[in-house]
């Protein structure tokens, strides 16, 4: 390839990197999620303590002096059900103050409009299907669906079309209430919102309404298995993973934060992935997703994007360039808690030919590895969520809730990651010295 | 002159805050009076509002942010520029230092 079309790609990626991040919802829904992580953190953490204390098979409790401790255990199965299963009332108050925020409109009260406005849409009453098929309506009930990861998607929508509403509503002339000018600005500001409050409810609420009526199903039913299954099914299989992983290395390559990139797609599927997992595993219940936030952590971004862990002890082994073993020295602390910028931008492995392929092929290789060994059942599946700068093994020990197996695929990762990089870094190494010959000469 | 407060911002305020450790060094050895702080990109507008800021640096692998960052505080004064990629690598926190030192001079 010449290096006209080199730059001229580089150029063309740096431009959709600013055009994807200067999208209004896109920077709107990357905020929801990273302040719904310590919710989700919340509930890991409870169910972790259900089940290493109160669970009397398991836990502590399984100890005949300890097992009144089992008696504590709806503490934290309540928790767990209010952080997991209710994440979807979550991300859509958080959601609504966002997009709120960046169209100028400060405060809290737009999250209350956009919870309204999704609880609008969903029924209030549940089909209770009996033993003998027959069925009982049951009266005022908000069913798990509608707060659980489930509705999700729905709740994105719903927010950010509420929002908007809200918003446009809010600059009419004709729907502003007039006090006279002795009134206090306060007290008339207080009016300000209530016709557009009330407007955007109704119109929702009224959507909603004829969306149930002219089809039968509710807005949440269509959503889900014409939106969100689909893209779940993409996502959290393997093809979907790799390919969203392909994408972020090749945004870091030319030095572009790839996670952020992905992270609008990413974020909704995998961290919902992991908060279905905890709370089937809370209550006991089949763990079912196999590709979830900590699988990309566990298995494909260990010493930070591109598995450079394996990098580090590569230089280590063979590397002979003083100025590699001078990065991967400054790169080593950082490195286990997954951050490695200064390799990034330092070695560099930015616009780096040699190393670009090892850093875009590693982690397709060890995520691969990682899901099979789960698929065959020698891993554990991950249960609980772990922040992305715990350290390698203990992420996966804690993440798949104590799974040996995991641990062992991990550390098979991290080795399969050092032969990878082995012959690049000697590749570099030469290009190097050859350079350098060439120049003494 | 008065002190000076520079943010660093990167994703999540975790790479530059090495850079800021090191920037700080920097400052204490040569006794000026300048604040610094990473912060997270998704927190920077935020903390601009209810702080003072006179030179904001993004880390190079948010740099997609920097137009927008410029146009939002272009009445601010607040300076916006991108951290040299090889000085950020290597966490060069004199050079780094340098850069916002030379950026209000520009003013």
């Amino acid at each position: 390839m010449s290096s006209g079309v080199f730059d001229k790609l580089i150029n063309s990626l740096n431009k959709v990197a600013e055009k994807v991040n200067s999208i209004k919802y896109i920077i709107a829904i990357k905020n929801t999620f990273a302040a719904l992580l310590p919710v989700i953190i919340t509930g890991a953490f409870a169910t972790l303590f259900s089940s290493v204390i109160f669970d009397a098979e398991n836990g502590l409790a399984q100890i005949s002096a300890l097992s009144f401790l089992e008696k504590f255990k709806p503490i934290s199965s309540t928790i767990s059900y209010f952080t997991l299963n209710f994440l979807t009332i979550y991300a859509v108050f958080l959601l609504g103050i966002e997009v709120a925020k960046l169209n100028n409109i400060k405060g809290v009260f737009p999250g209350i409009i956009a919870v309204m406005s999704y609880l609008t849409v969903n029924p209030t009453f549940f089909k209770l299907i009996q033993e003998d098929g027959s069925s009982i309506i049951v009266q005022n009930v908000l069913a798990k669906q509608y707060t659980d990861t489930k509705g999700l998607f729905l709740g994105i929508i719903v927010s950010i079309l509420s929002i908007e509403l809200y918003h446009w509503l809010s600059k009419q002339d004709k729907l502003k209430i007039k006090l006279p000018e002795s009134v206090p600005a306060t007290v008339s500001n207080s009016f300000s919102s209530l016709i557009p409050t009330i407007f955007t409810v109704a119109i929702i609420a009224t959507i909603g309404f004829a969306i149930e009526a002219l089809t039968g199903m509710y807005a949440f039913d269509i959503i889900y298995s014409l939106v969100q299954k689909p893209l779940e099914g993409l996502i959290q299989g393997l093809p979907g993973v790799l390919t969203l992983m392909l994408i972020a290395q090749v945004f870091w390559v030319i030095g572009i934060h790839g996670m952020q990139m992905v992270k609008p797609i990413r974020e909704p599927l995998l961290l919902s992935a992991i908060a279905v997992n905890t709370a089937a595993f809370e209550a006991g219940e089949e763990v079912p997703n196999i590709i979830n936030m900590p699988f990309w952590d566990i298995y494909m971004t260990f010493g930070g994007s591109g598995a450079t862990l394996g990098l580090l002890i590569a230089i280590f082994i063979v590397g002979k360039r003083e100025d590699y073993r001078q990065i991967a020295k400054l790169s080593f602390v950082p490195g286990i808690f997954n951050i490695n910028e200064p390799l990034i931008y330092g070695l560099p492995i930015m616009l780096n030919p040699i190393l670009a392929i090892p850093f875009i092929i590693t982690p397709l290789v060890t995520g691969t590895i990682g899901y099979f060994s789960t698929l065959f059942g020698f891993a554990g599946k991950a249960v609980v969520m772990v922040p992305w700068p715990v350290p390698p093994v203990l992420n996966a020990f804690i993440a798949t809730a104590g799974s040996i197996g995991a641990v062992i695929t991990q550390i098979v990762c991290i080795l399969v990651s050092i032969l990878i990089y082995i012959p690049f870094v000697k590749i570099a190494d030469r290009s190097a010295r050859e350079k350098m010959d060439s120049e003494a000469a | 002159m008065s002190k000076i407060n520079i943010i660093l911002v990167c994703s999540a305020g975790m790479s530059t805050s090495m850079i800021v450790s090191n920037m700080k060094k920097v400052v204490a050895q040569k006794n000026m009076d300048v604040y610094i702080e990473a912060i997270p990109s998704t927190e920077a507008e935020n903390y601009m509002e209810t702080n003072d800021v006179d030179v904001l640096l993004l880390g190079p692998q948010v740099r997609y942010l920097e137009n927008r960052l410029k146009e939002s505080t272009k009445d601010t004064g607040i300076r916006v520029d991108v951290i040299n990629p090889q000085h950020y690598g290597t966490l060069n926190g004199e050079k780094i230092l340098q850069q916002a030192l030379d950026l209000i001079k520009e003013k």
